[in-house]
């Protein structure tokens, strides 16, 4: 064992791997776009959780990487509740536009919506208020997995540079 | 190991892989939550661990592609190039078993990198051979030339 294994290239592989692992804690700390390492709080925790509640009174909200999370999995479709225009400009990939303020005719196409995927609103980011009227008014028509990405466009902005722009109805 | 075939190899070899693991890398080290939501869709971490390994294992790749490129504790960096390649093989075979169609995350961060399937497998697999090699050559001419 020792023949394959020598101390001086277990060594310079611990090295490697205490100077790679603490300049990666440094680095992932002043990096914006880091990742969260509190344990317990955890998105992937989190998301368990989510998916084990059942009869939800509220809109869930959701974080980034949750979200992320979700549409790998293809278990999410994404709700645009800004105006038909605003969705036009850029919104995020594969979301449906579901403007909050439209006339009936938007509102009979709530009902064709998937109850088994998780369904999750979202509008500009930074406090707009569309993607939570719209998440409770899904919830008051008995779907059960309502989730509000209260991020929205904005934070997906700063993380993604992709925004889809052709329409996508 | 006198045979100039062999070391022209190795070092062919060397610097390959250097380019690829420092490569692969960059991008997971600019975007480190994304790579995280790419180790989770592997479904095999608990996220605070998915979490840590996003924050490390790209500097490792840096570390081990630099060491490489400079010649210098080759055997370390060969020993660790084959850990991670073997933890790589190991992760993309529990996915294709289970059926997961996730990307790969192997080079790119976001979800429109390739995909997981028999073909990184294989890429990997070789990547394992030839740091395995590299490494056999190395701790049979020790050089500890750092450490």
């Amino acid at each position: 064992m020792l023949r394959w294994f020598p101390a001086w290239a277990l060594r310079q592989a611990l090295l490697l791997l205490l100077a790679a692992g603490l300049t990666g804690l440094v680095a992932n700390h002043l990096n914006p776009r880091g990742v969260a390492l509190q344990p317990g709080g955890s998105a992937i925790a989190g998301m368990a959780a989510m998916e084990e509640s059942d009869g939800a009174e509220l809109p869930r909200p959701i974080t980034l990487v949750q979200l992320q999370l979700l549409l790998g999995r293809e278990a999410a479709l994404l709700l645009d509740a800004r105006s038909r225009d605003e969705y036009r400009a850029g919104h995020l990939p594969g979301a449906v536009s579901l403007p909050f303020e439209d006339g009936s005719e938007e509102r009979a196409r709530i009902e064709l919506l998937p109850r088994d995927r998780w369904l999750i609103c979202y509008c500009d980011g930074g406090g707009c208020e569309l993607s939570e009227h719209l998440g409770l008014e899904l919830v008051g028509r008995g779907f059960k997995k309502v989730a509000v990405y209260r991020g929205g466009i904005e934070e997906w902005r700063q993380h993604h540079a992709l925004v889809q722009e052709e329409a996508h109805e | 190991m006198s045979n100039p075939a062999g070391a022209r190899l190795a070092t062919l070899l060397r610097l390959g892989l250097a380019a690829l693991f420092i490569y692969a890398s960059l991008d997971k080290i600019a975007h480190p939550a994304a790579f995280a939501v790419a180790i989770g869709h592997y479904q095999m971490l608990p996220g605070f661990l998915a979490a840590l390994l996003a924050a490390i294992l790209p500097w490792l790749e840096l570390g081990c592609g630099l060491a490489l490129l400079l010649n210098r504790g080759v055997a370390g960096a060969t020993l660790l190039v084959a850990g991670m390649n073997l933890l790589f093989i190991l992760a993309i075979t529990a996915a294709l078993a289970r059926g997961l169609d996730i990307s790969c995350g192997c080079f790119s961060t976001s979800g429109a990198g390739s995909r997981v399937g028999v073909t990184r497998l294989l890429e990997d697999l070789g990547l394992l051979i030839a740091a395995v090699w590299l490494y056999l050559r190395a701790i049979a001419a020790p050089r500890p030339d750092f450490a």
